[in-house]
């Protein structure tokens, strides 16, 4: 079991349009995972129908009981999040979902049992066929919802389930990463056996992925790289390339920046089966190298 | 609503799609005729700055959140606080403490309903803010130490910011979580910019259905704009939302912006459009 997953930082560096033509281009022998829980797109395009969906709870809500609430206020400043106000007009108490943590700290100092917990639904996960004959898991936090990392955790152990029972031992896992070095990105990269940087050739791209490198750096995780947009600026392309000479980060392959990407995804096609060749080839190109790395 | 200081933020729930470089073209242009602050939210990945090549640090600053620890001599092995921490983020065995510090949420409860007042907070640093000054404009960001996962305390202190301005723009982080919510729910009004494709028009469903709840005053850019706009404009005049300006889909856009350099003069009137529309909402 080979388990890569596509991170660049920056969003909208193609993380997800890359890691599912790779997925595509491996095939049946792989599975593809989605992390990017927060704003999931993979499945619009691979997706064909659901097999599983359960809901993910994690952690707990508060509310305030109005039939208990005296008003008394002292709920307000246990809160270290700010999350419960008061009406200056109604001096109705209220916590604010959105800025609860679910601590809890409300509860102890309420006297009048006026504090409701409940527990916390945060979002949904699925497993699903595909249509290219695999399976994906993935999962949608509800949007305002915390818990990402915990959700990442989740989707990345039923894919390893789906995969033992599934895929010959050789295959992949292939795993798109939520934007970022938080905790979506920790929970979702941490314990792969590859990381594939995409790095943008912008200077924002560039100084985003570097990050990323970083944080694999320090969780001891391989990277190798693949340069996306390439060719808007020689100076970027060249700093980028001297960088990775220079930490030692093998180069995949290079893809050129190109007007056709949106319009290939907005005909609801994988980069991979696009008809322009040098589009398809590079990427090509790409994936073979990454499959001889691993191999190595 | 107090004129003299508005905050907008600029957010989408897919990352590049723009925010980023509208935000900083958008505080630019203000900054020419009116005291502007520009406020990078995205901690994780603060990349705003690096359009303001001249910009000058005048101040950095350590941010840090409290963690708990135990004075193991006053404690009474009650276990109360381990019974009440929602996150899991303490263990003890036999007479022996473990905290998680990447569970743990700075909450404070342990240390409030310990009864023989043996917790006690230590600093743990998450990261640092940074203040720049570019000709007119007023540049803040902080950058999350590789390895933290503590975005939300750097986020609430960036967010600190005196109300001296006029103009106060907030760039968000990507996403519909914490981090984004931190941000929307800062401003008198959202900009979200959204491009045409299909992964961008599903995010930005998503976003709207965090901004709806957040805040009174939003509105739609679409950036990257050509062929495909119909998908987010049918959805929008479906359900009533408005879609302010259109950038297009420019190789010298893109050119220019892989070098971080602005090319706003060639958007002014856009901009100026944008402004006109936020202050008539308001």
């Amino acid at each position: 079991m080979i388990q890569i997953a596509f991170a660049s930082g920056k969003g909208g560096a193609g993380k997800t349009s890359i890691s599912l033509s790779f997925h595509k281009y491996i095939g049946e022998n792989s599975i593809m995972i989605d992390t990017d829980v927060d704003a999931a797109d993979a499945f619009l395009l691979l997706e064909s129908q659901i097999l599983e969906a359960k809901p993910f709870i994690s952690g707990w809500k508060y509310k305030i009981s109005e039939k208990n609430c005296v008003s008394c206020g002292r709920c307000i400043s246990s809160c270290s999040f700010g999350a419960i106000k008061r009406d200056i007009n109604s001096r109705k108490i209220t916590i604010n979902p959105l800025f609860c943590e679910g601590c809890g700290a409300c509860e102890d100092v309420c006297s009048f049992d006026a504090i409701i917990k409940e527990e916390n639904y945060c979002g949904d996960y699925f497993i699903s066929s595909t249509k290219i004959n695999t399976t994906m898991v993935y999962a949608k936090l509800i949007p305002g919802e915390d818990n990402s990392g915990k959700l990442v955790h989740l989707v990345r152990k039923k894919g390893v389930e789906i995969f033992k029972k599934s895929i010959q031992q050789d295959g992949y896992i292939v795993i798109d990463s939520p934007p970022g070095i938080g905790c979506p990105l920790m929970a979702a990269i941490s314990g792969v056996n590859y990381l594939a940087v995409i790095i943008e050739a912008t200077e924002s791209g560039f100084h985003d992925a570097k990050r990323v490198i970083e944080v694999a750096k320090q969780l001891k995780i391989p990277v190798v790289s693949i340069i996306n947009k390439a060719g808007l600026s020689s100076e970027i392309d060249n700093q980028i390339l001297l960088y990775l000479k220079e930490f030692d980060i093998s180069l995949m392959g290079i893809i050129p920046f190109n007007n056709e990407f949106n319009n290939i995804l907005n005909r609801e096609m994988f980069w991979i089966d696009s008809d322009n060749i040098e589009i398809k080839n590079s990427l090509i190109s790409i994936f073979d190298n990454i499959i001889n790395y691993v191999k190595k | 609503m107090n004129s003299k200081n508005i905050k907008v933020a600029f957010s989408s729930g897919k990352g590049g799609t723009g925010k980023t470089s509208i935000a900083t073209h958008f505080a630019k242009y203000l900054s020419i005729t009116e005291k502007t602050a520009f406020v990078d939210l995205d901690v994780e990945e603060p990349n705003g700055a690096i359009f303001f090549k001249n910009r000058e640090l005048r101040k950095k600053e350590t941010v840090s959140r409290d963690i708990p620890t135990i004075d193991i001599q006053r404690c009474s092995f009650c276990k109360l606080c381990v019974q009440k921490c929602n996150f899991n983020a303490i263990a003890m065995y036999k007479q022996s403490f473990k905290f998680f510090y990447e569970l743990c949420k700075s909450c404070n409860r342990c240390q409030n309903i310990c009864p023989n007042g043996a917790i006690y907070q230590l600093k743990e640093e998450v990261g640092e803010i940074r203040e720049y000054q570019s000709d007119n404009l007023f540049i803040k960001d902080a950058i999350l130490k590789e390895g933290s996962v503590q975005t939300k305390h750097l986020i609430q202190a960036t967010k600190k910011i005196s109300d001296n301005f006029t103009w106060t723009i907030l760039d968000s982080p990507p996403g519909t979580t914490c981090p984004m919510v931190e941000t929307v729910s800062e401003a008198d009004f959202v900009v979200l910019v959204a491009e045409p494709t299909p992964f961008g028009f599903n995010d930005l469903k998503l976003a709207i259905e965090v901004v709806k709840k957040t805040v009174k005053n939003w509105a739609i850019v679409i950036n990257k704009s050509g062929a495909y706009d119909s998908i987010i404009e049918d959805f929008a005049s479906k359900n009533g939302y408005n879609i302010i300006e259109k950038f297009p889909f420019d190789r010298v856009f893109a050119e220019k912006y892989a070098q971080g350099e602005f090319f706003y003069t060639q958007y002014s009137e856009k901009m100026e459009r944008i402004k006109k529309h936020i202050l008539e909402a308001l």
